[in-house]
């Protein structure tokens, strides 16, 4: 299942290079690190602490340190969703690589920002992401029947970035028939403002055929007529890929799958072999 | 279970705090079928749509973690 090279491996190993300024200051270096795009930027605040005490004389300690906050094109960045997911959501459309992150130490934005505190409160709202994908999927049975280790050995694996630790344990979350599949839908508007969108939707249609992401469509906006995309990961999913494959294959560590919808078709028809089963692991590649 | 401190929700801030005559800077932590706090960026009516029954969306509030 977990082979190196599936495709859920290379969504783990999909990694984004940032580059992060201090605008406030340019004679400070910039900070280059490459960042996993399932991962979460709060994760990495002691680090750019770090990295300003050393460059800025910021001290680790003081307000704007602890106030540190994350902005890309003139926008405060929601930390509390995953590093790929924000990238996808740039508009008009990402940015150039490395992507300019500013790090910002004053004026924390309390309306548009979730505040991470310490006290290990990141990995608080991950296991909260685990809990409610888990009450969608099994009514939260798996999930409250692990225990508090099992808990702990998904955040570190998440953290550290150890596929088979993390695995080992998720496995458990995603086998076996879900209820529901845990998805979000998300529309970056042009003036800044996000829409997302969730509701409950089954691995099957009524009549027990694979439930698509067309019909994922037609049941979250009835009355869209647009031709649209769906994209993950960066990568634009065939509107006929079952929601349950694209569930199993190209979910975030978080459980859920972050759907960036965009306006235009998907040119699935492409070239004559490819189609939803096929979405093969070297085109994935090539994207992240 | 350790105790484990929830990053501020604006939907915790907000309505339901001045329905519960919360103080502004009182912490209120708001539980989804006694289990989960949702995300940030959730609203009501999304929540309502995947959890809530019989025409409700049952919430459970605390001003400390309960179910953690």
């Amino acid at each position: 299942q977990t082979t190196p090279d599936s495709i859920q491996r290379q969504v783990w190993d999909g990694k984004l290079p940032v580059c992060f300024v201090l605008p406030e200051d340019p004679d400070v270096p910039p900070l280059y690190s490459l960042v996993p795009r399932v991962g979460y930027f709060p994760a990495l605040l002691d680090r750019l602490r770090a990295h300003l005490s050393r460059h800025a004389g910021i001290d680790e300690d003081s307000p704007g340190a602890q106030q540190l906050w994350l902005r890309s094109a003139g926008r405060p960045l929601r930390w509390h969703l995953p590093v790929g997911l924000l990238y996808d959501l740039e508009r008009p459309k990402p940015p150039p690589l490395p992507w300019e992150v500013e790090i910002r130490t004053r004026d924390f934005p309390t309306d548009e920002l979730v505040s991470f505190g310490p006290n290990n409160s990141l990995e608080s709202y991950f296991l909260y992401c685990l809990k409610e994908a888990d009450a969608l999927k099994h009514r939260a049975r798996v999930i409250n029947e692990m225990g508090e280790r099992e808990h702990r050995q998904l955040w570190q694996g998440l953290l550290n970035d150890q596929f088979d630790q993390f695995s080992v344990v998720n496995r458990k979350l995603m086998e076996g028939e879900a209820k529901y599949l845990p998805f979000r839908i998300y529309q970056q508007g042009a003036d800044g403002g996000l829409s997302v969108l969730q509701c409950l939707a089954k691995p099957h249609r009524e009549d027990s055929t694979p439930l698509t992401l067309s019909d994922l469509l037609r049941i979250c906006l009835p009355n869209f007529t647009d031709p649209v995309t769906l994209a993950t990961h960066g990568v634009s999913l065939p509107m006929e890929t079952p929601l349950a494959w694209a569930y199993d294959k190209l979910a975030y560590p978080d459980n859920f799958l972050h759907l960036v919808l965009q306006p235009g078709r998907c040119n699935s028809a492409g070239d004559g072999e490819s189609s939803a089963m096929q979405l093969d692991s070297s085109r994935i590649l090539t994207v992240i | 279970m350790g105790r484990r401190p929830f990053p501020t929700s604006r939907l915790g801030q907000r309505f339901v705090k001045k329905a519960l005559k919360c103080q502004p800077d009182e912490s209120l932590f708001l539980y989804v079928n006694q289990a989960f706090l949702p995300a940030p960026d959730r609203d009501f009516g999304g929540l309502y749509d995947c959890f809530g029954a019989d025409g409700k969306l049952t919430l459970h509030y605390c001003k400390t973690q309960a179910w953690g």
